[in-house]
């Protein structure tokens, strides 16, 4: 009776935290979060299990930083190769440093990059998918489960906003993060230095949006247009996660001046 | 501004205690300098003819005194007195120690304080002086003179100006309460639809961080006024209501962004501006996990970067997004 009462008000707490925080934007995404310094000021559905897209790779990309394994030699497998979606063309057999895959993951989403990440990191993906959901179940992330490490869509497989604001903060206590993320571009060399890629930040906002530093974009047909964006002018950040956007760019550009904008009402 | 106003609400809120301390007494003059580290310039010294107690002039209580300082330790060795303060107003404690040395005619010192003041650190140096003028004073014409000086609303010219002076009527003891009435129906009456007073009242309210809230004191029903403000929200007031007004601010700018980029040509001079006013980000590319984008350069060279390439390529999606 005491547990079905303690649940009963917890279930209260979360709806009543829900219906308080202010909704502007109704139009802009299927669910969305604005945090300004930390603190969540806008939000629509953050709790609504949905596709996230590539924005899984910020899980990969915590769990591969979190090992501080950057030098590693990575010899990309079969499997990566077989990787639809957004991908670099990886042939098997192929060797680079651990960080210039990370780069390829991170920046550009090459799913084959994120796969063979995932097969050094954890032996297969599915292993380290397991290794995945352990660490979210470790972050409070009560509305994830990965099915696989690079963000195709599949039954579920989901996130929230809320969950994914959790994630960007365990990301950005890396201090090597917004170095990496907030590249336009970056180049990427075999070991044995025959093939060079260069790879362009899918993150629009990167270069040209004053305060730009990060994180993620991610698109899938069934997750429509997700973004990660974090963004710092002077003392002020600010963390948009849209999941199924409409207009990303312009609503993230729009959305990101107005949460500074809300900081001058901020004590 | 936020300094200057702190400073000139406490220099006139001492020189009134003062006052308010006289019995019978005598004419000083006092003058008062103040320093803050991080004044954008030097405070001017005042100098005000003030009525003191007779034989209080070495008491900093009655001298240096502010009815929000407490005073303690107060010693007096020969002609010197020292003591320690420590001053509440409104919540922002500050302490400090000051000393006074009296002489024949009158009297110095200064007032060292620290602490916070709305949340930031702040360090404070007051110096002051005292000459004896001599003649007898009536505290109550003092304190009377003061009160008008300092309610005087002639110097309002708006209600913005009545709200940025809210708290010498709004908070506790403040001498001039009996301008309540009058603020509040100007609040009632004027932030619905005054952009300036709605804006002077949130940043009294909320950036200020003052104790004393207009709208609160005033009964005002915020949700209902910013509703009726944030109606007006247009490119004159644009700066003045986004921070409080999200979604009508977001619904202009996508319809400022639609009337200035729609039927807009390009050219190669004026590309890059219309990308800017037009796009403060890219038009969308969808990229991702199972789309199927072309993958990136990959050649036995490096590739450079092309912002030109960039450029051309937005413009396009800008051009096929809005026909032109």
């Amino acid at each position: 009776m005491r547990l079905s009462l303690f649940i009963g008000l917890c279930l209260f707490a979360n709806l009543a935290l829900a219906a308080t925080q202010p909704d502007p934007f109704p139009q802009v995404a299927s669910a969305y979060l604005v945090e300004l310094n930390g603190e969540s000021i806008w939000a629509k559905q953050p709790e609504r299990r949905l596709p996230p897209a590539s924005l899984t790779k910020l899980m990969t990309a915590l769990l591969v930083l979190e090992q501080e394994r950057p030098d590693d030699e990575v010899t990309v497998q079969p499997a990566s190769t077989h990787e639809t979606g957004t991908r670099i063309n990886l042939k098997a057999g192929e060797r680079f440093r651990l960080q210039d895959l990370f780069f390829a993951a991170l920046l550009n989403s090459a799913n084959d990059a994120c796969h063979a990440l995932a097969d050094h990191l954890a032996g297969n993906e599915a292993a380290f998918v397991a290794q995945m959901n352990r660490r979210a179940l470790a972050l409070g992330m009560r509305n994830t489960h990965f099915i696989n490490a690079c963000g195709h869509d599949e039954t579920g497989h989901y996130s929230s906003a809320n969950d994914l604001s959790l994630l960007a903060h365990a990301l950005l206590k890396q201090p090597s993060l917004l170095d990496i993320t907030s590249q336009k571009s970056v180049q990427i060399t075999t070991l044995d230095g025959q093939h060079h890629y260069t790879l362009e930040n899918k993150n629009a906002l990167i270069g040209r949006y004053d305060g730009a530093l990060g994180l993620k974009t991610g698109y899938t047909p069934n997750a429509g247009k997700c973004l990660v964006a974090f963004a710092k002018r002077s003392d002020n950040t600010v963390l948009l996660i849209l999941l199924h956007g409409k207009d990303r760019w312009w609503d993230a550009v729009d959305i990101l001046d107005l949460a500074f904008d809300h900081a001058r009402l901020t004590p | 501004m936020n300094r200057n106003h702190l400073a000139y609400l406490g220099l006139m809120t001492g020189l009134l205690s003062m006052a308010a301390y006289a019995a019978p007494g005598e004419y000083w003059e006092i003058t008062n300098t103040m320093e803050m580290p991080g004044m954008p310039f030097a405070m001017p010294a005042t100098t005000t003819k003030v009525c003191i107690p007779k034989g209080s002039e070495s008491n900093p209580e009655k001298t240096s005194g502010d009815k929000s300082c407490k005073m303690t330790d107060i010693k007096t060795v020969g002609n010197k007195t020292t003591w320690k303060a420590r001053c509440d107003h409104g919540g922002d404690v500050m302490t400090g120690v000051g000393e006074q040395t009296t002489s024949a005619n009158g009297y110095q010192g200064k007032m060292q304080f620290s602490g916070k003041s709305r949340g930031q650190d702040m360090n404070m140096t007051m110096a002051f002086s005292g000459k004896h003028i001599g003649g007898s004073c009536d505290s109550e014409e003092q304190i009377n003179k003061m009160k008008a000086q300092i309610c005087d609303t002639s110097r309002y010219h708006s209600t913005a100006d009545w709200i940025q002076s809210a708290d010498i009527i709004l908070q506790p003891g403040a001498a001039c309460a009996d301008q309540r009435k009058q603020l509040c129906d100007l609040v009632l009456k004027d932030t619905p639809r005054d952009v300036h007073a709605y804006y002077a009242l949130m940043t009294h309210d909320q950036q200020m961080g003052s104790k004393i809230s207009v709208a609160r004191e005033c009964k005002l029903d915020m949700s209902a006024t910013t509703k009726s403000i944030c109606k007006t929200l247009n490119d004159q007031n644009y700066s003045l209501l986004s921070a409080s007004c999200p979604a009508e601010a977001k619904a202009y700018r996508e319809d400022t962004r639609r009337r200035e980029c729609e039927g807009r040509s390009y050219t190669a001079e004026t590309r890059a501006a219309d990308m800017k006013k037009c796009l403060s980000g890219k038009s969308d590319s969808s990229e991702d996990s199972s789309s199927n984008d072309a993958p990136p350069t990959k050649s036995g060279k490096p590739a450079a970067s092309n912002p030109t390439n960039d450029a051309l390529e937005t413009a396009k999606k800008l051009r096929s997004k809005y026909g032109f």
